[in-house]
């Protein structure tokens, strides 16, 4: 049914869309490839277009059971077998989707925002450690400065607060 | 006069530790740490006026710590360059209407404190090199 439109996915395209079956943000796919995250989201989206779905991993899905129809691809490289059952990979879209529902899947951009992974606020401690990027130079200097400021404040504050503290049970009006 | 000696002992302990068992970052901030602390006790004077030497000696160590925490993967680096930033600002203090030299001494004093303390902490939690899979040091 949608062989002809698979047929017009571009090489680039596809690469993306198996990266997305293998739950792979944009960002990461970006990496991986050594390209920016909106190059990538521009080609899934037109691969969206193409295909004539509203969310990625529903063109995703489309091209891998193109894929596995063919014979030479067999070989290629494949998405985890776990990906490809419907089932799961239903249930891994709904899931990442959120509270997605039928309109909303619809809407392109919608879905896209969603399932685009957002990077954590870079914190000046390792809250969860393993999985955190280190913060680069201009946050490390960012940070530093703002640290100071908020400690010297937090100081001025409770400092102030100890003086009229202790000029109120000093006082004679007690 | 006490606190002086528990300050010279801790430090030393402290910064010996860190030399001895720290990577790069530990040791940079335990000898910037003991120069600092050595230097600004030979020039401090009576706190009636700006300290000029230990302003200084501040601003060298703020550098120094500025340009650590830049380079070093490590958040503590962070804090100790706040710390010793808060510190450095308490050299305002003298231009203040209302001051005493001795809440100024305390105030560019009582930061080295909590910065042993995170040397201390950062030294002994320091992730090292268990495997070849490991090698997150520094």
């Amino acid at each position: 049914m949608s062989d002809d439109r698979t047929a017009r996915l571009t090489e680039s395209q596809r690469v993306y869309l198996r990266l997305v079956l293998a739950h792979r943000s944009s960002k990461e796919i970006a990496q991986e490839l050594d390209i920016s995250a909106h190059t990538v989201d521009k080609r899934i989206k037109e691969a969206m277009r193409i295909l004539g779905v509203g969310t990625r991993f529903e063109a995703a899905r489309i091209l891998a059971s193109e894929e596995a129809l063919e014979p030479g691809r067999q070989l290629g490289p494949q998405p985890p077998d776990l990906a490809t059952n419907p089932d799961f990979a239903a249930g891994h879209a709904a899931a990442t989707e959120g509270t997605a529902s039928g309109t909303e899947r619809s809407d392109p951009t919608a879905s896209e925002a969603r399932e685009h992974d957002r990077a954590p606020f870079p914190l000046p401690f390792p809250l969860f450690a393993r999985s955190r990027r280190p913060l680069s130079a201009w946050q490390r200097a960012g940070w530093m400065i703002g640290l100071v400021i908020g400690l010297a404040m937090a100081t001025g504050i409770l400092l102030s607060g100890l003086i009229a503290a202790s000029a109120l049970f000093n006082s004679p009006m007690r | 006069m006490l606190r002086h000696f528990l300050y010279a002992a801790l430090m030393w302990i402290i910064c010996g530790y860190a030399a001895w068992r720290g990577g790069w970052p530990e040791r940079s901030v335990a000898w910037i740490i003991v120069l600092g602390s050595v230097l600004s006790a030979m020039v401090s004077g009576d706190f009636t006026g700006v300290e000029q030497g230990i302003l200084i000696i501040d601003i060298l160590m703020f550098l120094g710590f500025f340009v650590i925490g830049l380079f070093s993967e490590r958040y503590w680096t962070l804090w100790i360059a706040a710390l010793q930033g808060v510190s450095l600002l308490g050299h305002l203090l003298p231009l203040m209407p209302l001051w005493n030299p001795y809440v100024y001494n305390d105030a560019i004093a009582l930061w080295a404190w909590p910065m042993l303390a995170i040397l201390g902490l950062a030294t002994w939690k320091r992730p090292r090199p268990t495997s070849a899979w490991n090698v997150s040091a520094g």
